[in-house]
């Protein structure tokens, strides 16, 4: 009886031995490798090393085979195991002008320098499903052009030198928060949003984005440059005071072209919002720009009427990390709370039971 | 009295937790004396104890503030090598800001006392005393004392207990204040009320 | 701190650290970061210091913010108990108790006079606490204005204004629409005449015991990042009116196991009837009672 709440660590253990055998699945069958994953199912690594905000292609795919699929429980393996690691530092920025362009695409122009570039991309396949996957070894070979040393200057800058463009902000001296390190506080500045963004719900912001399009804060948006390919990642030590290359790492840049009809202060104008993701990640890239776009509202003194705006209901929701934790945690036992709340209930009736039968026979 | 770079604590994980909670219970009864849990030498005019509040508390995110008898190379260097603390010459930017002696109230207005959004800002001041064994007593009452709570201190001057007053009405901003003795130390939060001063 | 005479038997004792990990799992630098912002909770009673917490091999809203003060609070002569719902052997108790077997190689107890750090989720244990022990809340949503007011830019100035009526104002709607405040658990609580302090999803029934108590009471709000505390012998009290004075849960009946009348007391559903047994939510507390009279 009473036992029955009891003995829980025994079927903790239980459990666990379960979901490791589960995780198995079919022993006849043989078992996926972190080279598979890592390989096979790069679209999850990428999305887990995004997310999970650490570039480690075989710890994201172990994380996925651990996590059985589950790519938000693999971003969460990934985050707790980056809070045993140390910090040694900031890399310099990116140069992302330098990638090696694996992919890129503007909307805004049909030819461009650098040129368009299709790259591995879902764009303009039929989405049929492809019964040769039934079997293995089945694919084509693409024929591959030679790498191109044509520079491939953001189209943004194009706008720029047309001076049709916003400024990019001036104190790109001072050092970006990091929100890892300092507690997200409100009113927060672009450089935390981009980050607390970057390590956000692709869901969760590709709904935002979507609700903008649809006139929640309509931003008129142009996929400006959709980029992916590779950065040298460089690193100055404090005791070097020069810097070293670290190797490279796969990113996708989305930069969206907004029209502004200009303010009080700014003549009309171009405006942009910024997305960037590890590895090939352009949905997430894409909605992140347009919801780094809307939540500029206030800075491009603009009606703030949507949820996309609204810089303490995005960055308070986006992680998914937080989210999931809090949303399963209502199946943790709760059985204190809700018995004061029995209690509250039954003795609330009972006064309005008292109370109604005062009433009626006082009637009577 | 050690010519070699001062060293941290020999079991850091180990030592830091036993120092760490020395500092909660005298943060939580303030005026209590608490014993140094770790032998550490002076590292110049740093006294033991100020040196155990440094392992334990201070690292590369905490700005720290020396005055101008710790301001010399052996306690950079220890400040630097041991905490990688990044050391600053305005007052009101430090996290942290350790006396070699008790300062005046002139020289503790510079400090950052906290806002009334974020009154956790303030810079708590370590200030170090000849003696919690002897000299003046005050008794103090206040949040962590259960009655009152009698404290001698010998090495205050004689406007600091005036200055801590004031400090305390303006609750819930101020500074915190950790007196470090040779051989022992003592906290006494801005909670923390006088109730007669001799 | 006076020296408890500790029985071996209701003492798991330390066991070996998995080497893998620091003692207590966190890095030196994460604690350090955490003790700083303890020793400004304590000075500033009931005020939540923001902290960079980290993600922890836990999820959020699971006790994340407790275990980052356990685990930087803990010395290796620290004797743990875990509770959750006020049982030990609850789920989530017994993985956090095992996560701090494992890294910080801790003893544990699962008696409540015995332990000298007791990490709980929604109760404050029934046995009177002592100087020198530490109780660790864990909290879900440390504000207390946040179902009146959601934005936390609102919230901060109300507490630094000490502008607290939108609380009032919500207390007195439930009393004029139910004759009661509808609040039973996370019932708000007035620290030291200054803030106004969600004490977690405690019953109401445990917020009497949080005053003037001489062991040290910390929370930890690990999603949210915010750390406060109650220092001991702290004015601590429960918001309420003249004309409707606070008060706690009450029950009919005495709990079925140990017949104790002064705990709070949970229901378990014995059949398919609807027979209903009451039993006290705290297991120490029913147990070490049930042993006496045996």
């Amino acid at each position: 009886m009473f036992v029955a709440v009891k003995g829980g660590e025994k079927a903790i253990n239980n459990a666990h031995k379960l979901l490791a055998e589960t995780r198995r699945g079919d022993t006849s069958i043989p078992e996926i490798s972190i080279e598979q994953i890592e390989q096979q199912l790069s679209l999850s690594v990428d999305r887990v090393m995004s997310e999970g905000a650490l570039y480690d292609r075989l710890l994201a795919a172990t994380a996925i085979k651990q996590a059985r699929g589950d790519l938000i429980e693999a971003i969460f393996l990934v985050r707790a195991s980056r809070t045993t690691l140390t910090s040694f530092g900031y890399s310099q920025p990116l140069n992302t002008s330098e990638m090696q362009i694996l992919r890129r695409i503007s909307a805004t122009y049909k030819d461009l320098p650098g040129g368009q570039v299709l790259g591995p991309t879902f764009d303009y396949t039929h989405r049929l499903i492809d019964k040769n996957l039934e079997q293995t070894n089945n694919f084509p070979t693409a024929i591959k052009a030679p790498a191109s040393n044509e520079a491939t200057p953001h189209v943004l800058g194009l706008l720029s030198d047309e001076g049709l463009m916003e400024q990019p902000p001036t104190d790109t001296d001072a050092e970006p928060n990091d929100l890892t390190r300092e507690p997200l506080s409100f009113p927060a500045d672009r450089d935390t949003r981009l980050q607390s963004l970057a390590r956000g719900d692709e869901g969760f912001l590709l709904a935002l984005a979507y609700s903008t399009q649809r006139g929640y804060a309509r931003t008129h948006p142009f996929a400006g440059e959709i980029r992916f390919g590779k950065v040298a990642v460089e690193f100055t030590p404090e005791e070097l005071g020069f810097s070293l290359e670290l190797g490279e790492i796969q990113i996708t840049e989305c930069e969206m072209v907004n029209q502004f009809t200009g303010s009080k202060n700014t003549p009309p104008q171009f405006t942009r919002g910024y997305g960037i993701t590890f590895g090939q990640g352009e949905r997430k890239a894409m909605s992140m720009a347009l919801v780094d776009r809307a939540l500029r509202a206030e800075e491009l003194s603009e009606d703030l009427v949507a949820p996309a705006q609204d810089e303490e209901f995005v960055l308070s929701h986006c992680d998914n990390v937080q989210a999931t934790g809090f949303v399963e945690h209502l199946k943790l036992p709760h059985y204190v709370d809700f018995q004061a709340e029995l209690e509250l209930v039954r003795k609330m009736r009972a006064e309005q039971n008292v109370n109604q039968n005062q009433t009626r026979e006082a009637a009577e | 009295m050690n010519s070699l770079p001062a060293t941290g604590f020999p079991n850091p994980s180990e030592d830091a937790a036993h120092s760490f909670r020395s500092l909660l219970t005298a943060m939580s009864h303030p005026a209590s004396i608490q014993p140094l849990t770790t032998n550490l030498p002076s590292v110049a005019k740093l006294n033991p104890a100020a040196s155990l509040i440094a392992l334990t508390l201070v690292d590369h995110e905490s700005t720290v503030w020396l005055d101008d008898d710790l301001d010399d190379e052996t306690v950079k260097q220890f400040f630097k090598f041991n905490c990688s603390a990044p050391l600053t010459k305005q007052p009101n930017q430090a996290m942290l800001a350790f006396f070699s002696h008790c300062p005046s109230p002139q020289d503790l207005s510079g400090f950052n006392k906290g806002n009334a959004t974020y009154p956790d800002a303030s810079t708590t001041l370590i200030i170090q005393v000849k003696s919690l064994n002897h000299g003046n007593a005050v008794t103090l009452t206040g949040p962590g004392i259960q009655t009152e709570q009698a404290l001698k201190v010998d090495g205050l001057n004689k406007n600091f207990w005036p200055w801590f007053k004031t400090n305390q009405t303006i609750f819930p901003l101020g500074n915190d204040v950790i007196l470090a003795a040779p051989d022992c130390l003592t906290a006494l939060p801005r909670t923390t009320k006088i109730a007669e001063a001799n | 701190m006076s020296q408890s005479i500790i029985s071996p038997a209701i003492i798991s004792p330390a066991t070996q650290i998995d080497p893998n990990y620091n003692f207590a799992y966190l890095n030196e630098q994460t604690k350090k970061m955490i003790r700083r912002a303890l020793l400004k909770a304590i000075a500033i009673p009931g005020y939540q210091v923001p902290f960079a917490g980290r993600e922890m091999p836990m999820p959020y809203g699971w006790g994340t913010g407790g275990v980052q003060i356990t685990a930087s609070i803990l010395t290796p002569d620290d004797v743990l108990k875990v509770i959750d719902q006020g049982a030990d052997d609850t789920t989530n108790a017994v993985s956090i108790r095992k996560f701090f077997q494992r890294t910080a190689g801790i003893a544990t107890t699962l008696n409540t006079s015995t332990a000298t750090v007791i990490q709980t989720r929604h109760r404050i244990p029934e046995q009177k606490l002592q100087q020198g022990q530490i109780l660790v809340y864990q909290v879900p949503i440390p504000e207390p204005l946040r179902f009146l007011e959601p934005r936390e830019t609102e919230t901060r100035k109300m507490h630094a204004f000490e502008d607290y009526g939108l609380m009032h104002v919500k207390l007195y709607e439930d009393i004029s629409q139910h004759g009661h405040i509808a609040t039973t658990y996370a019932y708000p609580v007035m620290v030291e005449d200054r803030y106004v302090m969600d004490p977690s999803p405690i019953p109401k029934f445990d917020n009497p015991k949080m005053n003037n108590n001489p062991a040290l009471q910390l929370f930890g709000a690990g999603r949210e990042k915010r750390i406060y505390a109650i220092p001991p012998y702290t004015k601590v009290v429960s918001l309420d009116f003249e004309d409707h004075p606070f008060e706690i849960q009450a029950w009919d009946q005495p709990c079925e196991i140990c017949g104790a009348g002064d705990s709070f007391l949970d229901e378990v559903i014995m059949d398919d009837q609807g027979t209903r047994m009451f039993v006290c939510s705290d297991s120490d507390y029913c147990q070490s009672r049930s042993e006496v009279q045996s």
